[in-house]
């Protein structure tokens, strides 16, 4: 089955359209979900209730293309993990005065830790920390977006990015030693 | 942005864009097992409920069919369920008939049987009299309204109007019917009574006959709905699935600036204290019917309603908070059989009993947000509106008072038994609880 055809069946509620793309999203949506709430558990259910959700109300799908569900199916995932953790505890914010100066980071340093320790070092970060970056980083969202979206000012915001990149690079520093 | 930092961004983006974590092995049984069952065509769930209904009208017409009343064989004496008041037109045309029978004591009178064959035998002017009401009842084929409603006066004008010298010819022909009540009566005594209510009862036959359909209006409420609440604390905007809300509000869809506006109200209450208050309308539903008299005591009846449900809900803190309002529309269809066990001039009781069905076929849901100084509203909310097909059983009793023979006002209490199940499908309320109690009241018309 194609996109298209996926669509069209659970926009019908065909159930082996509906397993069809569960195999397909799952994975990616989980990981999603497990960078924003660093909990395996908490992304399961959130990830249950999105699924839940999206088979309900899936005539609010307009297949725009191959790629488009997948997509979208991410981009749910994104807001279902805010909402839970909106929900659960206020987003931090820190002041300008505690944040140190930026470090040095190498990209390169990024490509040679393997995807899953990079996924732990992520959710290790405290929730403010983690949430403005996985917004920044991977929604490519400007930190005045995030900043109305989260419900902060912008400044907080960009603190939070700059003291979540020191913190990731320091774990990856560390661990690149521990393997040297 | 800083080159650098960009570069760095990316690569994460690189690394992590892409990855997959293989979810449970019992994920998917755990979301297959919370879906909704595949709903079936509409389709065919709506033909075979119209088969059905189709199936019971015609049979409730096969039933009125094979029960219609014969003519001749009507029972006399009982009350006619239109409460017409034949039979006290014809109390009245007899009373002056039996004026001159001085042995016929007046109680007697009040009755058809007071003009017995016996009596019928004894005077010419006897008689004549019954030739006069007979008459009368030869102008009641043609206008039973008037004999009905002026028996006297059509009576006293048969009788006054008779010539002398013509007594004697209608005297020889009443001659062959007295004889034939004799026959009767030699016959079969006990027949006495309903024999010579012959002349008399052809003419209540025939109001009985025009007084079969009955139309009425009615408006009925379920007494103890309508009501109010207030509970402590937030409740979300609900869809189609409320039980998975938490984890899908409107941001999780759409990315509108009303989504945007209902996660900061939720963001702004996050340490507010909060509650929702619901006010849900007095449903009032109302009908036009049709009723079909089998008999003297059962009848059919069969109608249209229409009722309008609103409900309306304010939920969060003083601050911030939305209003919900929701109004549905059903049109129904009420059948129903009814049953007189007393009838008379001014008041008719009887019980009925039946089942209606309604649908819902148009619905308008307004939600509106509030933050402070700012506001904005979505109809619908983007989603459709549940339009259900509701099911009930009535049973009850009915108290009618006749202000003419033919107008009446009536007034119907019922237990109403909901067969739908409209519990976890609406968008805010349900239409009405499983049990409740419903006076109708209305005005009823004999066509």
């Amino acid at each position: 089955m194609n996109e298209q055809e996926i669509s069209q069946g659970c926009l019908k509620g065909n159930r082996e359209a509906q397993r069809e793309l569960y195999s397909r999203c799952a994975g990616a949506m989980l990981s999603v979900g497990m960078r924003y709430l660093a909990d395996r558990e908490t992304a399961e259910d959130v990830l249950h209730d999105v699924f839940i959700g999206v088979f309900t109300h899936f005539d609010k799908f307009t297949y725009r293309g191959e790629g488009s569900l997948m997509a979208w199916m991410k981009r749910v995932m994104v807001n279902a993990s805010l909402d839970y953790l909106r929900r659960r505890t206020p987003f931090e914010t820190v002041e300008v005065e505690k944040v140190k100066d930026e470090v040095e980071i190498d990209p390169s340093d990024v490509e040679t830790v393997p995807t899953d320790v990079i996924m732990r070092f992520i959710s290790e970060l405290p929730d403010g920390y983690r949430t403005v970056f996985n917004l920044f980083t991977f929604e490519e969202k400007s930190h005045r977006e995030i900043a109305e979206m989260l419900g902060i000012n912008e400044k907080s915001s960009s603190s939070q990015l700059s003291r979540a990149k020191t913190l990731l690079q320091k774990k990856i520093k560390e661990y690149l030693n521990l393997q040297a | 942005m800083d080159k650098h930092n960009d570069k760095w961004a990316e690569s994460f983006r690189r690394k992590l864009d892409s990855a997959e974590v293989k979810p449970s092995e019992e994920l998917w049984a755990r979301i297959e097992a919370d879906l909704p069952p595949v709903e079936r065509r509409r389709f065919p769930v709506i033909l075979r409920r119209l088969t059905v209904a189709a199936a019971s009208a015609a049979a409730v017409f096969a039933l009125v069919w094979s029960v219609r009343p014969d003519k001749e064989t009507s029972p006399a004496g009982t009350p006619a369920a239109s409460g017409v008041g034949a039979e006290p037109a014809l109390v009245a045309g007899a009373a002056d008939v039996a004026k001159e029978m001085e042995e016929v004591p007046a109680e007697a009178v009040a009755r058809p049987q007071a003009v017995t064959a016996s009596q019928l035998l004894a005077t010419t002017e006897r008689v004549a009299a019954v030739s006069a009401v007979e008459k009368s009842a030869e102008v009641a084929e043609v206008q039973p309204v008037a004999v009905a409603e002026a028996p006297v006066a059509v009576a006293d004008v048969a009788v006054a109007e008779q010539p002398a010298d013509t007594v004697g010819a209608v005297a020889g022909t009443m001659t062959e019917k007295v004889a034939r009540v004799r026959e009767f009566m030699a016959v079969a005594p006990e027949r006495e009574s309903r024999a010579t209510q012959t002349a008399y009862t052809s003419v209540r036959d025939e109001d009985e006959h025009t007084s079969r359909w009955h139309i009425a209006l009615a408006a009925d409420s379920r007494l103890g709905e309508g009501t109010s609440g207030s509970v402590n604390g937030f409740m979300p905007l609900s869809y189609k699935d409320a039980a998975h809300e938490p984890a899908l509000t409107a941001s999780s869809l759409f990315a509108d600036d009303y989504d945007l506006m209902y996660i900061k109200m939720n963001a702004e209450n996050i340490d507010s204290h909060t509650q929702t208050d619901e006010v849900v309308s007095f449903p009032i539903n109302y009908s036009a019917s049709v009723r079909y008299m089998i008999n003297d005591r059962w009848g059919v009846n069969l109608g249209v309603s229409y009722a309008r449900v609103t409900t309306e809900r304010r939920s969060g803190s003083d601050q911030n908070f939305y209003v919900s309002k929701a109004k549905m529309h059903y049109v129904g269809v009420p059948v129903s059989v009814s049953y007189t066990f007393y009838d008379s001039r001014y008041l008719t009781l009887y019980a009925i009993a039946g089942g209606s069905v309604e649908k819902c076929v148009s619905g308008k849901q307004v939600d509106s947000l509030n933050i402070g100084q700012e506001s904005a509203s979505k109809e619908n909310a983007g989603f459709e509106i549940d339009k259900p097909w509701q099911f009930a059983l009535n049973a009850g009793a009915g108290v009618q008072f006749n202000i003419t023979r033919r107008y009446g006002l009536f007034a119907e209490p019922q237990l109403v038994c909901d067969l739908s199940d409209d519990g976890s499908n609406q968008t805010t309320f349900k239409r009405r609880d499983d049990l409740s109690f419903q006076l109708a009241v209305g005005i009823r018309v004999n066509w």
